[in-house]
């Protein structure tokens, strides 16, 4: 059970949350949405325990994040950051090994088990046909799972997703998220991830909170979240929500035509 | 672009045919030049491989480098001289004896040790500042340090560990002002970074040409040689302390080889994934700082060897620092020994400044890396 209770965090005078709180349980899959520059990213980073809020606190089984060692936050925590970029020479394969350093001596090589578990996260985001080839050298798409890759390799408790769908061609946005639920369902995970698709969001989060200016908008189940009204007020576009005929949960829908001419209210 | 295409099930003759080296024709072929060329992670084999290879390359080097010069000396003689210091049997000094043992043998350490030391402090820079084109020269810590024993020259003549502290304060002052100036609001850039370095280096070298030629100390006198770079000293009395210097550096450095390889990547990945940055960082600093300041100190400001030859080491064998720390400290050693007797040999009985040598030679390489990359 990851924890956050009532929660406010600033950029020196920028207010960047105010009163946040949210409750992932093991096995639920959390979507934080919300326009640009609404604070999903900032609420990523005081979950992980990167950014000390002003008050309120960050409960990880029932403890505040600051009496765990950073050696015990490392191994349960499996963390997707934004744009994550390699300058150096570095394969596929080290870069999730690199995940496996929590579990070190600090020193010497990986061992096998080590090896065995980066291939096989490797193989569940299907990266592991180019394990051999430089990072600098992948596409954007690639690059993304071989991100998802290492924050699996941790055996993370708690997986932290900053946009997992980033980058990613449609059978891929699927494929990745639905590998995300599963996972969550049969490691027991605490899994919170960042996405603007919301179609993508209705279909695999069991929960959403939706934040407008560092404020909680609602939080609740994707029918909950994801109405018309909400949406509207949120991100100032006029959306349908009806139902997707092939799975029954919410459809957002807008007409790119119908925004040229719409003026939302003047803010 | 045809070694790149990806050919999912290509049978082996068929791949011979076309010429693409994938993987089904390493595993066939499996020999120790391709364990010594395999991308992936660095093993405990891969890293003995590689360095075993470099350190017997070394030890050749070592041995042509005692050999050669203005006199040279027939090999069977240097092995003899070699082995009669080593094992206790020193008769009559002849010669020969005075050559390889008093004069040639430490001027070839310190190389050694001075290539060593400056393609490490050259990794741990470009590690610390998530930057390929780092190094000691380029941002003007040969510089300060060069500052700080000059400083020393003048004042403490008499102290010999004042020349190394000195240079070594000087090294450390100027790292922390070039980073400090090329943090912008944006965080740091490499064009900031190495126009910082650039304009640091540039001041440096000039206050010092200022000094050179305002203080009318006679001990200042042949300095001009040393600022360019000058192994001749052979250490000035120094050199088991340099060698203590670099092999101490080298352990510290090589013992936080993952903790570097997780910084490469970016400092909150690293700390996410449980590293100290913080501490990593200020000790990486002080490393780069104390082995240039001991380097400069007794051999002057030698260029380019921090920058081309973690480099080459990088794009040989990826940025593991578990192989490109000893990869890259045996080929400094092997490359500055080379370019010193290089610069023994060519004008002989005349001698160049071995930091000329190695610009020479470093600059077209780099450039040259530089389209390639």
């Amino acid at each position: 059970m990851l924890e956050v209770r009532d929660v406010t965090f600033a950029y020196g005078t920028r207010l960047a949350l105010v009163g946040v709180s949210l409750a992932v349980a093991s096995g639920e899959v959390v979507a934080l949405i919300g326009p640009n520059g609404s604070g999903k990213t900032t609420l990523l980073r005081v979950l992980r325990g990167l950014l000390r809020p002003r008050s309120g606190e960050v409960l990880w089984e029932g403890k505040s994040l600051a009496r765990f060692s950073p050696r015990e936050l490392a191994q349960a925590f499996g963390v997707i950051v934004q744009d994550a970029r390699i300058g150096f020479r570095m394969t596929v394969l080290e870069y999730v090994l690199q995940a496996r350093f929590p579990y070190s001596q600090g020193f010497g090589f990986e061992s096998e088990v080590d090896v065995r578990i980066a291939l096989s996260a490797l193989q569940l985001t299907r990266a592991l046909e180019f394990k051999d080839r430089w990072m600098t050298e992948l596409s954007g798409g690639e690059r993304q799972r071989v991100l998802l890759a290492r924050a699996l390799a941790v055996e993370p408790r708690v997986l932290l997703l900053d946009e997992p769908t980033a980058n990613l061609d449609l059978r891929f946005q699927v494929e990745m998220l639905a590998l995300i639920r599963r996972l969550t369902r049969e490691r027991a995970l605490s899994s919170v991830f960042v996405a603007h698709e919301l179609n993508l969001v209705a279909e695999f989060a069991d929960r959403v909170l939706l934040l407008k200016d560092g404020r909680p908008l609602a939080f609740g189940s994707p029918p909950e979240v994801l109405t018309e009204t909400m949406l509207q007020h949120a991100f100032g576009i006029r959306v349908c929500v009806d139902r997707n005929p092939l799975s029954g949960l919410p459809r957002i829908t807008f007409s790119g035509r119908e925004a040229e001419a719409f003026r939302p209210e003047q803010s | 672009m045809t070694h790149r295409r990806r050919v999912p099930a290509l049978d082996q003759s068929e791949a011979h045919v076309r010429g693409v080296p994938t993987r089904v024709l390493m595993d066939s072929r499996r020999s120790w030049v391709h364990a010594l060329f395999e991308r992936g992670p660095a093993t405990l084999g891969k890293v003995s491989l590689v360095c075993a290879l470099l350190a017997a390359l070394g030890l050749g080097v070592a041995l042509l480098a005692v050999h050669l010069g203005s006199e040279p000396i027939p090999r069977t003689i240097v092995g003899r001289v070699l082995w009669a210091h080593l094992f206790g049997q020193t008769g009559e000094p002849t010669v020969a004896d005075v050559i390889v043992w008093r004069i040639r043998g430490p001027r070839v350490l310190l190389g050694l040790a001075a290539g060593a030391a400056l393609a490490l402090a050259g990794t741990l820079l470009q590690a610390l500042l998530r930057n390929p084109l780092a190094e000691p020269y380029v941002l003007g810590v040969s510089g300060g340090a060069a500052i700080g024993a000059i400083l020393a020259i003048l004042e403490w003549e008499n102290v010999p560990m004042a020349r190394p502290l000195l240079a070594f304060l000087g090294a450390a002052l100027t790292m922390a002002l070039v980073y400090v100036m090329s943090r912008g609001r944006m965080g740091m850039s490499t064009e900031r970074l190495v126009l910082a370095g650039l304009i640091t280096a540039t001041l440096l070298w000039s206050a010092i040409a200022l000094v050179l030629a305002l203080v009318p100390n006679p001990r200042l006198r042949g300095l001009a040689f040393w600022m360019m770079g000058d192994l001749s000293g052979g250490g000035d009395g120094l050199l088991p302390f340099i060698l203590g210097v670099v092999v101490g550096a080298f352990g510290v450095a090589y013992a936080h080889a993952r903790q570097l390889n997780l910084l490469l990547v970016g400092e909150e990945e690293a700390r996410m994934l449980g590293v100290e940055v913080e501490r990593v960082k200020t000790l990486t600093y002080l490393l780069a700082s104390l082995l240039a300041g001991a380097i400069v100190s007794v051999a002057g400001a030698i260029g380019f060897v921090g920058l081309v030859v973690p480099h080459l080491v990088r794009l040989l064998w990826g940025s593991d620092h578990r192989l490109v720390i000893p990869a890259a400290a045996l080929s400094g050693a092997i490359v500055l020994t080379l370019a010193d007797t290089l610069a023994r040999t060519v004008l002989a009985p005349r001698e160049l400044p071995v930091g000329a040598v190695t610009a020479l030679l470093g600059v077209p390489l780099f450039l040259l890396l530089l389209r390639r990359a």
